[in-house]
């Protein structure tokens, strides 16, 4: 279930976001450091034991990232880049920490047809509620950073949560506690900018001249911020999307979100749709689709009630 | 003398010269090289390895099977199962022995891992602090103190029965623990600071008690040398003392926003936390740095946060050194006698090398180093084996422990060695691609990294290629069963200390279709 300690800002699939109790929480945000980090892997390793997770020991495939990907169990993920930089003619070791940005306006809420299985709160955290989740992966094809897994397992989808846990309670995040360098940092959106800021400057001393903030305004900016010493070439960072957007598909789909207070039978129908513009990439099947209507049926008649904690997000 | 009777209480005497006799004397020096060397002989036929894994850690894995198929018996104490204590189990290419030609008896004792026992780690600031079990040692494992004295207990009690050639110094250790067959992390730590066996007399006053018979010591200045006092090791006086354990303290307060929190544990010797600290101070007593004040002058004694490394009451104007440890009382920029090829360093290439030494280009290596006869014999050339390997560790793992574990496991699953770009397109290497890397004395096969971070280096004119192979698999654990670079390596100790030459030998590679077989 969502936190019960956040404030919820947003629910997928939902048009009745209950007004905040309590005002609004603070924007919070973690920012890497992409010049501090020296590709240790103990972010990597915090998340997994943090969040209780056992990935599968892989093979070497000639590089140092393992896994190789992003998986249901690694929410977070160290990519290796050897950039040859033309201007100085020296080989620069460009470390990304790959993982959910945490978008203001996120591609995933948006597109998923589930109610409440993606959550943003207040304090800017987007979360995945697994027991609404119906596994359908339209999250993935709304994700600009092509960030969520779906689970072999238990047809779910899985992500970094910005230990939304650790948060509701004053911690930071797992990964920033853990990291040597503190490449990685955590606090309040306006206090990482503000460090950012510092960092920048720094870093533009140093000879890095286009060295900036990577905080996107095509997906109103992110609640995970990187500092990258090439803020002009951020696809050199084993391939960071220069100008990332929601698809205009999951854009068309939300104008007309008004049907979604129709019911299951109208989100079979417009999740039909969407599947066809967008098949190729899409590994949904048509049998998918049919669960997904049934697992709708099932949540909405299960929270249909009106006292329990799901009904009251 | 104090030590003497920390070993042997009673039985060290005047009359027994302290009960120096007791002791072991070297004839050389029993490094591991050495040791393995004996095995190899069949002259060393019966090893303890308590918490290491040499057949992973020391070179020329070759030789070191040898060894230890020649024990009469292995006696492994650790909490991982290690490749050590399975050396004679057959892994396919991994470990290729023939069990039923290896007679050594292995006994392999499970013991707790360090986050389950209480007592003190120092660090390389001399600091020792205390440190209180996470859990109780899991399934049979027991800690190293259970484990060793139930071997004095045994031991003693068969010398005790069958006597032998010198029974003494087993029979009579002392032992004085409330529980024999398990001595506490407490007992043992301030039998280490040692107490007062006497009263203990102030040296200007002989009528002036300073410690009372049985008390803990304050630190070495109290111990004597007339039999009256105990301390296990001199340097650790001050740890545990009336007071309690020192090491446990945990009061960070910097009192002179300098760095530097006396109160925090403990540090030895004295909880002196700088050498020398003197040296802080210009030849008036005055600090150099104002932000940085360790010990001054005060008008009448040496004063400050730190113990001053110093006479307390010379005064500035006796113009004493503050290297008070060297009779001229300044810092040497070389070393008198310390080193074996000192007192200037000088530059030798390594014994496997592809280009001669500089300064005496017939000789090979450091003429300081040692190495044994046989593996002399054993070390390679640039001919036939014309690159350059170097072994090194990775950020995602922690010497042969983390690969037991499946975190770090996953993190870097398999072995790899390094090459670069260059070094790849001669040798046909593709990346992730098995590769066969083989010296002199061993093969072992990899997968390849290829990468930019390897460049060839213009070596005496000629281009050479590297060989980087860490060091983080073996054969046990969680991890990938793997090789490790030790297979390859020569057995050669430095000139000071006999660390083994890890970082630099000879071999040479080949794209190989598939990787070993297990
Ligand atoms: S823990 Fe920090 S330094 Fe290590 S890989 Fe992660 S971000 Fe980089």
């Amino acid at each position: 279930m969502a936190n019960q300690s956040l404030n919820l800002l947003r629910r997928s699939a939902s048009t009745d976001v209950p007004a905040v109790a309590g005002g609004a929480q603070i924007e919070v945000a973690k920012l890497i450091d992409v010049s501090k980090c020296i590709g240790c892997k103990a972010c990597q390793a915090a998340c997994l034991e943090w969040n209780d997770l056992r990935e599968e020991v892989g093979v070497n495939t000639g590089v140092y990232d393992n896994p190789h990907d992003l998986t249901p169990h690694s929410w977070t993920l160290m990519r290796f880049a050897e950039w040859d930089n033309p201007d100085t003619g020296n080989m620069e070791w460009l470390i990304r920490k790959d993982g959910c940005m945490h978008c203001s306006d996120p591609g995933c809420l948006k597109a998923c047809p589930a109610p409440g299985a993606i959550v943003q709160y207040t304090n800017g955290i987007v979360d995945f509620i697994h027991e609404n989740c119906i596994g359908c992966g339209y999250c993935l094809k709304g994700c600009p950073f092509n960030i969520p897994r779906i689970s072999k397992v238990d047809h779910k989808a899985y992500k970094c949560s910005l230990c939304s846990d650790r948060v509701a309670v004053g911690q930071g995040p797992a990964c920033a506690k853990a990291c040597p360098t503190t490449a990685i940092m955590f606090g309040t959106k306006d206090a990482m900018k503000a460090q950012a800021e510092k960092r920048i400057v720094d870093l533009k001393s140093r000879g890095y001249a286009n060295a900036g903030l990577y905080d996107p305004a095509g997906v109103g900016g992110t609640h995970v911020m990187y500092v990258l010493h090439h803020n002009d070439k951020p696809e050199i960072y084993a391939g960071l999307p220069h100008e990332p957007k929601i698809s205009p598909l999951v854009a068309a789909w939300k104008g007309t979100g008004k049907v979604l207070a129709l019911g299951a039978l109208a989100f079979a129908a417009i999740g039909a749709f969407v599947h066809h513009t967008v098949v190729g990439a899409n590994r949904v099947s048509e049998h998918d689709e049919e669960n997904a209507a049934e697992l709708i049926e099932a949540t909405r008649a299960k929270t249909s009630g009106g006292d329990g904690p799901e009904a009251r997000v | 003398m104090s030590f003497a009777k920390s070993m042997w209480g009673a039985s060290a005497t005047a009359e027994n010269n302290w009960a120096y006799d007791y002791l072991p004397k070297l004839d050389v020096t029993y490094d591991v090289l050495r040791a393995f060397d004996l095995m190899a002989q069949g002259k060393m036929t019966g090893y303890f390895c308590q918490g290491f894994n040499p057949l992973m850690t020391f070179p020329d894995r070759g030789k070191l099977t040898k060894g230890l198929s020649n024990l009469k018996f292995l006696v492994t104490m650790d909490p991982l199962e290690t490749e050590t204590s399975r050396f004679w189990e057959n892994h396919g290419e991994y470990n290729d022995v023939k069990s039923a030609d290896i007679k050594t008896e292995v006994f392999q004792l499970p013991t707790s891992c360090f986050a389950e026992d209480e007592g003190s780690l120092v660090n390389s600031g001399r600091w020792l602090q205390w440190h209180y079990p996470g859990q109780e040692p899991i399934y049979e494992s027991k800690h190293d103190t259970w484990i060793m004295a139930q071997i004095h207990l045994r031991l003693k009690k068969l010398y005790e029965a069958e006597g032998g050639a010198f029974p003494d110094p087993i029979t009579k250790l002392n032992w004085p623990y409330a529980d024999p067959g398990e001595p506490s992390p407490m007992e043992l730590a301030k039998e280490m600071n040692g107490s007062a066996l006497g009263d203990v007399f102030d040296p200007k006053d002989a009528t002036k008690v300073i410690v009372a018979k049985g008390k803990q010591l304050d630190g070495f200045a109290q111990l004597r040398d007339d039999g009256s006092t105990t301390s296990f090791c001199w340097i650790y006086a001050g740890c545990w003392t009336e007071s309690g354990n020192n090491m446990a303290r945990r009061d960070n307060t910097d009192p002179e926003d300098a760095g530097l929190a006396p109160k925090w544990a403990w540090a030895w010797p004295a909880n002196r936390r700088i050498l020398y600290n003197r040296a802080s101070a210009d030849p008036a007593g005055k600090p150099w740095d104002d932000t940085r004040k360790l010990v001054y002058w005060t008008g009448e004694k040496w004063g400050g946060i730190d113990v001053p490394d110093y006479g307390a009451a010379f005064k500035p104007e006796q113009n004493v050194g503050p290297f008070i440890m060297n009779p001229e009382g300044v810092a040497r920029f070389f070393s008198r006698k310390m080193m074996r090829d000192g007192p200037f360093p000088a530059h030798y290439e390594p014994f496997e090398s592809p280009v001669a030494n500089a300064v005496a280009p017939k000789i090979r290596g450091n003429p300081a180093a040692r190495i044994f006869k046989a593996d002399f014999a054993a070390l390679g050339s640039s001919d036939k084996y014309p690159y350059v390997a170097t072994s090194y560790r990775l950020t995602e793992h922690f010497h042969q422990w983390t690969k037991h574990n499946r975190v770090n496991a996953a993190l870097q699953p398999e072995f790899f060695v390094e090459i670069s770009e260059e070094l790849a397109k001669e040798k046909g290497i593709t990346k992730g691609g098995w590769v066969r890397v083989w010296s002199n004395r061993g093969s072992i096969k990899a997968k390849a990294v290829v990468t930019k971070r390897i460049k060839p280096m213009m070596v005496d004119g000629k281009p050479t290629h590297i060989v980087g192979i860490p060091q983080h698999w073996g054969f046990m654990g969680a991890a990938k069963k793997g090789h490790n670079p030790n297979s390859l390596t020569p057995f050669v100790g430095d000139a000071n200390i006999e660390t083994p030459e890890y970082k630099a030998f000879l071999v040479n590679i080949e794209a190989v279709a598939s990787g070993p077989i297990a």
